[in-house]
């Protein structure tokens, strides 16, 4: 496995044996990856059309409306506050993303690379607070957001949230998995903490923040009952406490589609935008 | 001597935003529902400390048991099933480069949605006259009431709840999976290794530390299971589906007997912890 | 360095919000109200609502009022913690079924003395249903109703020319609609279904009561009880009710009402009615009086405001639930909502066909069994209801067993 011959002849046939390797993943494989797509998505198809079938149509099983029309949709979009709600809902999960991603990819950096007093209890303490079930702690943690006057406020909104074990865990997981050598080599070298946690940590766990960001986003931009409790009036709302408010006790199927479908929306945006840096696999060749 | 300080000094640094919020906003609310499991309260001005009771009360709770069953066997069907729709939608994903970005996107879109809509689309898909049976129907089986009886409802639940949470776990094993370094399985495969061993040799130990993140977080979150019972059955047939969580939610919010539903939540916590700890033992790399 | 910016910009934006929040010591004093989407379109709504706070604040210039929009979902969560935090809402829309509990916890505050005036005015039931121990907390706003809706192509094409006006009717009607394999009554036997809109009425037709008079142990289990679930056994083995009973719902949309499938639903909603005549043509639908067993009972309670204990402006408050309860705000409230008014001495403009025959039930409105604990009742019968619905208890044996569960719960603390 180490002799030069079979070193070299691996290099060499890489070129070829990677083409190679697209198409040995070929058609059987795809075909199957795409039923699976299909039927997974099938049912949001559903959901489309009954969010722009007219009112009254009938909705399940399934038929195709006679026509299709955009009402309910621009019901919702024109609903006062909707902007309002939007603009909330990305802050809210904007800021969240931004810091979560830093302060994870710290702490994850010191429990997998450093050692440092108290470092397993710490860890696993954290991941205890998330079994805690939250059905125990809205309570408590209301109360004390109440206390220090972040009700109805961004921050209070936001700075309980940003508390995300499992952030943390992810990252340590995975820089667990980054060699020691790089970081002995840098220390060598003289780099500065700081230097070392930009220069090779944070590029070469790109995949996986870029993977953390979608989830901390989408985790924020769909939480419901944290934002519903928090805020009190339509300045702090967010888009999916808001967009609540239009429904009727009793539930119209009309209206449910279209709010699921319009939320639904900026999430895929934000999906398909952060997409290409889970493509890049890191090449690691010549280190060993 | 300043060289041996700077671990842990730099640990503990890099350590701290995330130390901070959690404390305030994880493990002091933690302890207030620790401290109100000891209580009656109920929302009204008295209340007082009446220790161990509710605790007592809650070994005789015949709900509680049948609530302890329901949850073990449901985190026995749902941990294993979603590492392995995950794990194998992020081979194939893996493998496959045709459209790869649609299909990913298109698996990822059931997370992204909302309970609510789920239960909507899996209702219709369970019901007595629904999609499952329709077909079923057309081979001249008999048709299953999935959501009445109490043999296939769990299951059917977990199918569900994997349908929505797979994404998460997927797009992680990927992102882990992009991580090993493809020179290593290329060596492999020029050396004449099959793909199974490929895969058993250097994949999956490689990806062990993704494993148990994905391992550790979905027990954690099924353990937790609300949305899905709370918009499918809540909490039936007959309490087959009455799962801890649901009944803390039940003390909680709608008896407002937060001092016994905080007790269950306490229990919940410690069964939660020990599962991570032997989940720990046998699968977190040398860490300890 | 991004760090510190984020931590700069989360303390700017509390300092500006922290002084946004604060009233400044001003002489005027202000009441939140808390409404939740009565109104079904939402500009509609808020119109409606920011006329009643013009209104109030120009006839009270000493009352700044704010009126929140909240929704439906999750207020239980929502109104919990507003009562805990002693902060949020000065007054709210509760329903009688939550009002008791949050009297025993004496979170809110009696409200005789507004009522006072107009006792007499008001449906009876719409008072009782929002007294608890001798106390009234709430004042009501508007009222709800439900009466039997049927599809009468159904029972036309079953040669049934009269839809069932009592449990007897509705026993002999079954094998005939069954013949054309339509289940006469669409019960929604999930356990998240309010036992209101599906057990009670047959109960209380029968004549049975929940509750024992005394209020510490339940009563459901006594011959009307057995009655009643005996009835839903009896239609079911006759293809009297749609064969998944025991998990459906009560949606109308997507539902087997709306299919063709079962015939009538004995506790449908105005707002039901107009659904189901949107999916199979308003002529088709027909609308009665409360199935009769013994006597005649529809489910229907009041919208009723709640005066928090912790309001700091309380006066304030009050004058504001008396203006919204006042008939002038009453009828307008009616006509815009679909809901009906609480007072009888209020005439609603414009009423519609449906709501006209809807409000003939108002007669027999009844709120059901007001009582701390009749949530977790319900809790506990609901899956005993529908084990028996599934065949695997008779009557008798599951009325026994919840009737036991239930009087643990009544008998313990908390």
């Amino acid at each position: 496995m180490t002799s030069i011959a079979s070193r070299r002849a691996a290099g060499a046939g890489e070129a070829t044996a990677a083409r190679r390797r697209r198409w040995r993943g070929g058609w059987p494989l795809a075909a199957l990856l795409a039923l699976l797509a299909v039927l997974t998505v099938s049912p949001f198809v559903a959901m489309f059309v009954v969010a722009l079938s007219p009112a009254g149509a009938p909705t399940i099983p399934l038929q195709w409306p006679g026509s299709l029309t955009l009402d309910n949709i621009t019901r919702l979009l024109s609903a006062s506050g909707f902007v309002t709600w939007t603009v909330n809902s990305l802050v809210y999960a904007g800021v969240s993303v931004v810091i979560i991603l830093l302060t994870a990819s710290m702490a994850g950096y010191a429990f997998a690379k450093k050692r440092f007093p108290g470092r397993e209890t710490l860890l696993w303490t954290m991941l205890a607070t998330m079994m805690v079930p939250f059905q125990a702690t809205l309570i408590p943690t209301f109360v004390l957001v109440n206390m220090l006057e972040g009700v109805d406020t961004f921050w209070g909104l936001i700075v309980p949230t940003l508390a995300n074990a499992q952030a943390v865990f992810l990252m340590r997981q995975f820089i667990l998995g980054l060699p020691d050598e790089l970081f002995d080599a840098a220390k060598v070298d003289g780099a500065s903490e700081w230097r070392v946690y930009w220069t090779i940590v944070v590029p070469l766990t790109r995949p996986i923040l870029a993977t953390l960001g979608v989830f901390v986003f989408l985790w924020h931009w769909n939480d419901f009952l944290w934002p519903l409790v928090v805020g009190q009036s339509d300045a702090t709302r967010t888009l999916t406490v808001g967009l609540t408010t239009l429904q009727t006790e009793e539930a119209q199927l009309a209206v449910l589609m279209s709010s699921a479908a319009v939320s639904v929306i900026p999430c895929l945006l934000v999906f398909f935008l952060l997409q290409r840096y889970l493509v890049n696999s890191i090449a690691m060749t010549g280190l060993k | 001597m300043r060289q041996r300080l700077r671990d842990p000094v730099t640990g503990l640094l890099f350590v701290l935003p995330v130390l901070v919020l959690f404390l305030v906003f994880r493990i002091f609310p933690s302890l207030g529902a620790a401290g109100m499991s000891l209580t009656n309260w109920n929302i009204g001005g008295e209340w007082d400390f009446i220790g161990a009771d509710n605790y007592a009360r809650l070994l005789d709770d015949t709900n509680f048991w049948l609530s302890l069953r329901v949850t073990l066997v449901y985190v026995a069907i749902y941990v294993p099933l979603t590492l392995l729709v995950a794990l194998g939608t992020a081979l194939l994903l893996n493998q496959v480069v045709f459209l790869r970005g649609l299909f990913r996107g298109m698996l990822f879109l059931p997370y992204v949605t909302s309970f609510v809509l789920a239960g909507i689309i899996w209702r219709w898909i369970y019901e007595f006259d629904g999609l499952i049976n329709g077909l079923l129907a057309k081979a001249d089986l008999g048709p299953v009431a999935f959501l009445e009886e109490s043999a296939v409802v769990l299951p059917a639940l977990a199918v569900v709840s994997v349908w929505k949470g797979f994404g998460y776990s997927m797009l992680i094993l990927l992102a882990g999976l992009k991580s090993i370094p493809s020179s290593y399985l290329e060596a492999a495969r020029v050396d004449g290794a099959s793909a199974w061993q490929r895969f058993r040799r250097i994949t999956l130990p490689l990806l062990k530390p993704t494993i148990f993140f994905v391992v550790v977080i979905e027990t954690i979150g099924a353990f937790q299971t609300f949305d899905t019972v709370y918009v499918m059955t809540g909490g039936g047939p007959a309490r087959a589906t009455y799962t801890l969580i649901f009944g803390i939610y039940e003390h909680g919010f709608r008896s407002f007997d937060f001092g016994y539903a905080a007790t269950w939540g306490m229990v919940l916590f410690a069964i939660v912890l020990v599962v991570s700890l032997v989940q720990r033992r046998f699968l977190d790399r040398g860490n300890t | 360095m991004k760090k510190a910016v984020a931590v700069g910009v989360a303390a700017a934006l509390s300092l500006v919000a922290a002084g946004c929040g604060s009233s400044s010591g001003s002489d005027k004093s202000t009441v939140t109200l808390w409404m939740y989407p009565v109104i079904g379109d939402q500009a509609k709504n808020q119109a409606f609502w920011g006329k009643v706070e013009k209104d109030f604040e120009a006839a009270n210039p000493t009352v700044d009022v704010k009126i929140d929009q909240q929704p439906w979902e999750g207020r239980q969560e929502k109104v919990t913690t507003a009562l805990v935090s002693k902060k949020g809402f000065d007054v709210v829309v509760l329903g009688p079924d939550q009002i008791p509990q949050y009297a025993q916890q004496g979170t809110i505050e009696a409200v005789d003395d507004l009522v006072a005036a107009d006792k007499a005015a008001y449906l009876p039931n719409s008072l009782t249903a929002l007294t608890v121990g001798g106390k009234l907390y709430g004042v009501p706003i508007y009222q709800t109703i439900t009466a039997p809706i049927y599809n009468k192509k159904l029972f036309a094409e079953a040669g049934v020319d009269k839809a069932p006006e009592t449990l007897a009717e509705l026993k002999e009607a079954a094998p005939k609609l069954a013949a054309k394999k339509v289940a006469v009554l669409d019960y929604p036997g999930k356990p998240d279904v309010s036992l209101n809109q599906s057990f009670y009425p047959i109960l209380w037709a029968n004549g049975g009561s929940v509750f024992a008079p005394d209020g510490k142990s339940v009563a459901f289990a006594g011959p009307e009880g057995v009655e009643s679930l005996q009835l839903l056994l009896d239609l079911k083995a006759v293809g009297g009710l749609p064969e998944n009973t025991a998990s459906k719902g009560n949606d109308i949309e997507g539902g087997t009402l709306v299919a063709g499938k079962t015939a009538m639903y004995h506790a449908a909603t105005a707002g039901q009615a107009d659904q189901l005549g949107a999916a199979i043509g308003a002529e088709n639908v027909g609308i009665g009086l409360p199935l009769e067993g013994k006597t005649r009972v529809a489910f229907g309670i009041p919208g009723a405001l709640v005066l928090a204990k912790h309001s700091p402006s309380k006066d304030a408050a009050k004058k504001l639930a008396a203006y919204i309860s006042s008939p002038a705000v009453s009828a307008e409230l009616a006509k815009e909502s679909g809901f009906f008014p609480a007072r009888t001495d209020v005439t609603v403009p414009g009423q519609t066909e449906v709501s006209k025959e809807f409000a003939k039930s108002l007669q027999y409105a009844f709120p059901g069994d007001t009582h701390p604990k009749a949530r977790q009742v319900m809790g506990v019968l609901a899956p005993h209801i529908q084990a028996a619905l599934l065949g695997k208890e008779d009557a008798k044996t599951a009325l026994d067993a919840a009737a036991k569960e239930a009087n643990q719960l009544l008998g313990s603390g908390g």
